[in-house]
């Protein structure tokens, strides 16, 4: 076991590396001149040449990588061209508002789409499954933007019930003092016990979880149905079932068991597609996270930026291959 | 068993989240309205991030759409008396040469830190924007030595002749900020600091996503009633959303909205559509250095085989409107005098001939910003008409800095045929436009014509130090200057922007001022019931 990790570690290092050399080389390579775009617009050549080496973008580009590399391991990430600020710094301020998006349809995704998939394969070919079915392939095949416009237009425009966007209304954040423990609105309100922010925090999450939700709902849901389905044709079940023991007994407790493995592999590896796929979601609900970052980010080339969001990303999906792997390997049958 | 108790937890939840949905009704309702104990809040949904730099030496993009209601300039310009208007001076006056300016600084102003305005303080905060050289600070450039001459008057000591009423005045890097801050870094401004003499403080400010603005009470221009407490400035990316706040009323005014969203909330009587001049104006810059640009009989029937009305009508749905050269309405040196290119195959046709071109296989390179929609609509239009003209249009859609790059290539083949782009001024001066579009450059900067033109260079120079002197004169030189580019067709100008605003009815006293792009002065706006 200790081996197996150690393997995955190694290797989630390695293509670590791969992505900061490939990203590296891109931000080196296509043309734009980073000197020009750090001074501004009416800079003269003596100023760009100035902003050259203090950018260090006149050493060789071997040196630099190094640089970067170096730099890397300390956690600096560079300055971005466009605000002049640490991009570590501003990514640890946009990272929470994501991560507590995320989490929370990673939440959405498990209480749902776990059940779901469950009762689907318990009615299998009837009305339910069918319903199921149709629910779970509708929400993995639909547009997350349009998805997105329409419940704002029903949920906000229509109903009236949800807010349209942000994280915030603009009276809880004009007349109340957010507090700033992790930068995840939910968690610090409840934490100092400010329930009037948690609740508006908690309201204008709805839509855009259930939104990101989605789609791993659809996959878990499916995931857990065909896997169950599985497990429910095996002899040991037919033995269960034989033996006189109810069916719920035989489902929770004995087969469902044999599905975890692949559902938890699934939800994790959806949980690091979702974390890194809100752009779209972050655009159209105005949330203030990583994908509105990094898409102002791209639209300006500001290549330190667009690195560090990327290593960030890169980072989140090697670990949580390695957690998927490590789940694999909690079967003994893989160790075989 | 077991299976129960995880659906009385799916229950309990979806209660949880059924009840607090139920218990929510409208969120976000920060309106004007409101009982009495409750501040009144204006709401400006805005599309993009409401500052990029806090610093208001630095900050040379839209933040100044927040600093404007922070910091103060010493004059301000009003595009409807095109006069510039006194604010933290209360008088001006140059000597003849226009070199030396005296200002006569506002008493009893005082900053949100406490301390008070005074030539001191005036001196310390250009002193700084000028030392760090950062954003816009090249507006200074003539600036050689500022002096205090007693409390509440300085001089200007120049290097040439410049219209300081007119620098003072601009959008950027003319803030003027507390003697106790000056030496502070631009990190501490971007914690959310300031210390300026406008009508608002920061009450908090949350990077990359809003801005919350809170009334300082000690304002020199005093309160009235019904005027905004507070002012929440909050990027909202897309035009939809804009206009369901709006439409809703949470937000209280926005811009920057699609056309069709425009057109429908002009139907909407809970609105007010307001379309304004912008100095945001289309330019087509011919490359005058590369065969057959270099003709410019082949450059005039390049500007009459243009579809300006179908553009203004139908690309910006009247959005917009044709300009007359270079220089927006609104701004000294527009003049509807000046000759406009209308849209005529047979004139082009003609020029065509007499530039003897051939148009074998003829193919032009168009290049502009990619993402700008209306640029990828009038480009296809032109390019339609050109086939007519037996020309093919190659249009190059490419992000900015490589459309820059390509202009900026070494060898003229390199760069492009025809190039569209944005221009707008950074203080209300048509030698923004002149200096930067038409005056010869010795590396290549923004003259994306590459126009090298003795006699207009000259005439901008004049103009340049006229516009300190004789404000009059220098308007005449650069209405002259507009027409030689159009008779030389240097350049194509295409339209000038109009700024469309969307407020609620009940915001009131806005008025939009195109020399401060997407500014609203919450200071004179109000509620009404």
């Amino acid at each position: 076991m200790g081996s197996y990790i150690r393997k995955r570690l190694i290797l989630g290092l390695i293509v670590l590396l791969g992505v900061v050399t490939i990203t590296f080389t891109i931000a080196r390579v296509i043309p734009s001149d980073p000197a020009a775009k750090w001074v501004g617009p009416r800079a003269t050549q003596e100023q760009i040449q100035e902003a050259r080496i203090e950018l260090g973008l006149d050493k060789p580009l071997i040196v630099q990588f190094g640089v970067y590399l170096q730099n890397l391991i300390k956690g600096d990430l560079g300055y971005s061209l466009r605000t002049h600020q640490p991009v570590s710094k501003e990514l640890a301020a946009f990272i929470p508002a994501t991560l507590e998006l995320v989490l929370l349809s990673f939440l959405f995704a498990v209480i749902i789409g776990v059940p779901l998939g469950i009762y689907s394969a318990k009615k299998k070919d009837r009305l339910l499954d069918h319903i199921s079915r149709l629910f779970s392939i509708g929400a993995v095949s639909l547009p997350t933007f349009w998805v997105a416009l329409f419940f704002q237009l029903i949920f906000y425009s229509r109903l009236g019930i949800l807010p349209l966007g942000g994280r915030l209304s603009t009276e809880i954040t004009v007349m109340f003092d957010i507090p700033e423990i992790t930068g995840m609105i939910l968690f610090d309100s409840a934490v100092t016990g400010q329930w009037e922010i948690f609740k508006d925090a908690l309201m204008h999450m709805v839509l855009p979880c259930i939104t990101i939700a989605l789609y791993p709902i659809g996959l878990v849901a499916r995931m857990t149905r065909s896997a169950l389905l599985e497990v429910l044709n095996e002899d040991y079940i037919t033995a269960a079932r034989s033996y006189g023991l109810k069916e719920n007994k035989v489902l929770w407790s004995y087969a469902l068991k044999n599905t975890l493995g692949p559902t938890a592999i699934v939800l994790t590896l959806s949980l690091g597609y979702t974390l890194v796929n809100t752009f779209l979601v972050e655009a159209i609900y105005s949330w203030p996270g990583l994908g509105n970052y990094v898409a102002t980010a791209v639209v300006t080339l500001d290549y330190p930026a667009i690195m560090g969001a990327t290593i960030f990303s890169a980072i989140c999906y090697v670990t949580l291959n390695i957690v998927a792997d490590i789940i694999i390997a909690l079967d003994p049958r893989v160790r075989l | 068993m077991r299976n129960s108790r995880i659906l009385s937890m799916v229950l309990v939840f979806s209660l949880i989240l059924t009840l607090l949905v139920g218990c929510g009704t409208k969120s976000g309702d920060a309106n004007g309205g409101g009982e009495d104990s409750k501040p009144k809040i204006a709401y400006y949904a805005y599309n993009t991030e409401p500052y990029i730099d806090l610093d208001p030496s630095v900050e040379y993009s839209n933040g100044i759409i927040t600093l404007h209601n922070i910091y103060e300039t010493l004059t301000r310009y009003d595009d409807e008396t095109q006069k510039v208007e006194p604010l933290l001076a209360e008088s001006w006056e140059a000597n003849e040469d226009g070199t030396k300016w005296t200002f006569k600084i506002r008493q009893d102003v005082k900053f949100h830190d406490g301390a008070l305005l005074n030539a001191e303080a005036v001196k310390k905060s250009i002193d700084r924007t000028i030392e760090m050289n950062m954003g816009a600070a090249y507006i200074w450039d003539a600036v050689k030595e500022i002096k205090v001459v007693d409390e509440y008057t300085l001089e200007f000591h120049l290097k040439y002749s410049a219209p300081i009423d007119l620098i003072a005045s601009a959008a950027y890097a003319a803030f003027i900020m507390s003697p106790n801050v000056v030496d502070k870094d631009s990190g501490w401004f971007n914690e959310g600091n300031e210390a300026g003499t406008g009508p608002y403080m920061i009450q908090k400010v949350t990077k990359g996503e809003r801005v919350i603005l809170t009334r300082f009470d000690e304002y020199w221009k005093g309160w009235k009633e019904n005027q905004y407490d507070r002012v929440v400035i909050k990027k909202i990316g897309e035009s939809t959303s804009r206009r369901q706040l709006i439409e809703k009323g949470d937000a209280q005014i926005t811009a920057s909205l699609s056309t069709s969203d425009v057109n429908a909330l002009k139907e909407n009587t809970n609105v007010n559509v307001i379309e304004a001049p912008s100095w945001k104006n289309v330019i087509g810059f011919f490359n005058t250095e590369k065969a057959p640009l270099d003709n410019e009989d082949f450059r005039k029937a390049l500007s009459y085989a243009f579809p300006y009305e179908d553009v203004v009508e139908n690309v910006r749905e009247n959005q917009a409107l044709q300009s007359y050269g270079l220089i927006p309405p609104g701004l000294w040196g527009h003049d509807e005098t000046l000759h406009q290119y209308k849209f005529d195959l047979d004139k082009a046709k003609e020029y065509l001939d007499k530039s003897g071109v051939k148009l074998d296989e003829l193919s032009l390179i168009l290049t502009f910003t990619s993402g700008n929609e209306d640029h990828r609509n009038s480009a296809q239009l032109y390019q339609v008409n050109l086939r007519k003209l037996g020309i093919d249009l190659d249009i190059r859609e490419m992000n900015w800095d490589n459309v820059w790059e390509k202009s900026k290539s070494k060898n003229p083949q390199d760069r492009q045929d025809i190039l569209f782009m944005y221009w707008w001024p950074d203080f209300p001066s048509p030698i923004s436009w002149l200096m930067s579009l038409v005056h010869s450059e010795e590396a290549i900067l923004f003259n994306l014509s590459y126009i090298k033109d003795e006699k207009l260079d000259q005439m901008i120079k004049e103009g340049d130090q006229l516009s300190a002197t004789d404000r009059d004169k220098a308007e005449e030189l650069f209405v002259q200057v507009q027409k030689e580019i159009l008779e030389r067709a240097y350049q194509m100008p295409i339209y000038d922007d109009k700024t469309v605003w969307v407020t609620t009815k009940n915001f009131k006293g806005f008025k939009s001022n195109p020399s401060y792009e997407g500014v609203v002065f919450f200071y004179d706006t109000y509620y009404e019931e």
